[in-house]
């Protein structure tokens, strides 16, 4: 089932186009991740997802509800995490204290806040430092603050733009795993928009690359490297002597191969099943064959290939 | 009915959560209070010195009641008619409005839960300026028609927090995210400054100020206010304009100017309010977030 449908959406300001006649669909449990560069118009997206942006031109409708005519309903049916670490998050208040706020201003109260709000810490894992000052946590808690305030009402729908913007390694890890719970746990519809491309192909089912507001490309991590990449590396570690080395460095002079440290890099057609092929020489050849490691295709390479530069 | 329930919840929960952050900064406290004390106290030596040469007819014969009053519709309306623009600014800039939309809240509920910090300043400031002026300034009131005094302070807040409306629409209606905003400043530092007489009766002003005040609720409360307060304040000499025009009571003709002026201006604060609002949804300038 369809949880976000999109269909031919354009909006400009002025003479900038911010997005393009795109037309997705997003379906109900899926982490669906948006990359693009700055400006590409992956914020400008989701605000017309959620309502806070009116598009110029196209049509769609979110959580079943049409996006111009009920847009209220939506508005209150969707959790945004924006990319400021502290948005939401008072720092002179606990971090109980900003939970329960923001429960009161979802509509729970008494007990039921209470008890949502518990959960909630639980889940962060925040609930050992629930009396301590927002300003005294780091910034990686504070910012799982802000997701765990996003998700204190199941909202079927969970809106990251850039969620784990800033934050040091340790950090950006929790916020992953905490966000394929969100997921797993509550079958929560999640749209991502990031620059990291690890993280994308971590926590995606699907991506999508948007580039100045038009879709450049729509697929799974593993469509679209099949699809959009022409070639994939094979690396064979083996002893060999220069005349060898040189020998099968011209034997495989269409592979753009390269021969340093003990290691052959060779550039092969994608599916072309070209690893045979090569360690059978090297077999031929009476040569020591140490590791032979196919290399896919990298989401980055891919991306900068649709979007032009690196 | 359950919708208005989550909203009064909701001001509740702001209002609990604006005095956790309020009490938290002590020495704010500490200063809070002296300043409070230090600005009565100027405010009333300076009272004693005008009131021997200022005749404040027909607002009885007390001008240190007369100064506590007019303090007392200053704090109220600073609060009231300033607060709204600073607080929407407040929340645009800290990137709590995106959240705020998206939750059940009505567009107005965040920005009167904020405001419960000013409220939460200002407003004991109020009962301060009676405890000295009554103390130690030798002020006097009489409480003539209660149910009048209490209709006509609350007509009075509701009226400044909807010019204080029109002021915050401008935050979006008019993309004045910096600087000085005109309707706050045409109507606080120019026309209440020069007209709302806070320390003077509108008597003494020339008639075309006079003709100003008129469109101040400030103007209409505090006649009443005074009338009903101040010992020995007379209920039926006309002293305002309008009150010339018409052959009814002064304190009716107030009260139902003053009605009129809420209705009016809450419904004009709301309506460009919510203007503003769907304007920035279209030309994206609604969240500073981009």
């Amino acid at each position: 089932m369809s949880i976000i449908e999109l269909n031919h959406i354009s909006k400009y300001f002025g003479k900038q186009v911010a997005l393009n006649n795109v037309s997705v669909s997003i379906n109900e449990g899926e982490i669906f991740g948006v990359l693009g560069k700055n400006g590409a118009g992956k914020t400008t997206l989701i605000k017309i997802i959620c309502t806070l942006l009116i598009p110029e031109k196209g049509e769609g409708s979110v959580l079943g509800y049409d996006l111009i005519r009920e847009d209220k309903f939506i508005r209150s049916n969707v959790s945004l995490v924006a990319p400021t670490v502290d948005v939401g998050v008072d720092p002179t208040l606990t971090v109980k204290e900003n939970l329960m706020f923001w429960a009161v201003v979802y509509g729970l109260s008494g007990k039921d806040a209470e008890k949502r709000v518990n959960e909630t810490l639980q889940i962060l894992n925040l609930y050992n430092v629930r009396d301590r000052w927002a300003m005294e946590i780091s910034a990686g808690m504070r910012q799982k603050l802000g997701i765990g305030r996003a998700i204190l009402v199941r909202h079927p729908l969970l809106l990251l733009d850039e969620p784990t913007v800033k934050l040091d390694l340790e950090s950006k890890f929790t916020v992953r795993e905490f966000i394929k719970e969100v997921r797993n746990r509550f079958g929560t519809t999640i749209l991502l928009t990031t620059h990291y491309f690890d993280e994308a192909e971590e926590l995606s089912d699907r991506i999508m690359i948007i580039d100045k507001g038009s879709i450049v490309a729509l697929d799974t991590v593993a469509n679209l490297k099949s699809k959009l990449s022409d070639t994939e590396k094979i690396v064979i570690k083996a002893k060999a002597s220069k005349d060898k080395a040189r020998l099968i460095l011209n034997r495989f002079d269409s592979f753009s191969p390269e021969y340093a440290n003990g290691k052959f890099i060779f550039k092969v057609p994608i599916f072309s099943f070209s690893m045979e092929k090569i360690l059978k020489v090297f077999v031929d050849m009476d040569m020591e064959i140490e590791e032979a490691t196919d290399i896919a295709p990298e989401l980055e390479d891919i991306f900068f290939k649709l979007t032009g530069g690196r | 009915m359950r919708y208005l329930i989550n909203q009064f919840r909701s001001i509740v929960a702001f209002a609990k959560r604006e005095y956790i952050i309020w009490i938290s900064y002590k020495v704010n406290i500490l200063t809070w209070v002296l300043d409070v004390f230090i600005n009565s106290t100027l405010f009333f030596m300076l009272s004693l010195l005008m009131g021997k040469h200022t005749n404040i007819q027909p607002y009885g014969n007390n001008y240190v009641s007369f100064v506590v009053l007019g303090l007392s519709a200053y704090y109220i309306s600073y609060t009231n008619l300033g607060d709204p623009y600073d607080r929407v600014a407040r929340i645009y800039w800290n990137g709590t409005m995106d959240l705020y939309l998206l939750s059940p809240l009505s567009l107005i509920t965040p920005i009167i839960g904020i405001m419960y910090r000013s409220v939460l300043d200002d407003y004991p400031r109020v009962l301060l300026a009676f405890f000295f002026g009554v103390l130690f300034f030798g002020a006097r009131f009489v409480f003539v028609q209660p149910l009048s005094i209490i209709v006509v302070i609350i007509l009075l807040g509701i009226a400044t927090f909807g010019i204080g409306m029109i002021s915050a629409s401008s935050f979006f209606l008019l993309n004045l995210k910096v600087g000085t905003e005109p309707v706050k400043f045409i109507f606080q530092d120019i026309i209440i400054a020069l007209a709302a007489g806070y320390f003077y009766p509108i008597t003494v002003l020339p008639y075309s100020l006079q003709i100003l005040s008129s469109i101040l609720p400030h103007t209409y409360a505090l006649d009443a206010l005074r009338r009903l307060m101040i010992p020995h304040g007379n209920l039926s000499v006309p002293a305002l304009p309008l009150q010339k025009i018409f052959d009814i009571s002064p304190i009716k003709l107030d009260i139902i100017v003053l009605l009129l002026m809420s209705v009016v201006f809450i419904y004009l604060g709301f309506f460009l309010y919510v203007l503003g609002v769907e304007r920035a949804r279209r030309n994206g300038t609604l969240t500073r977030w981009q």
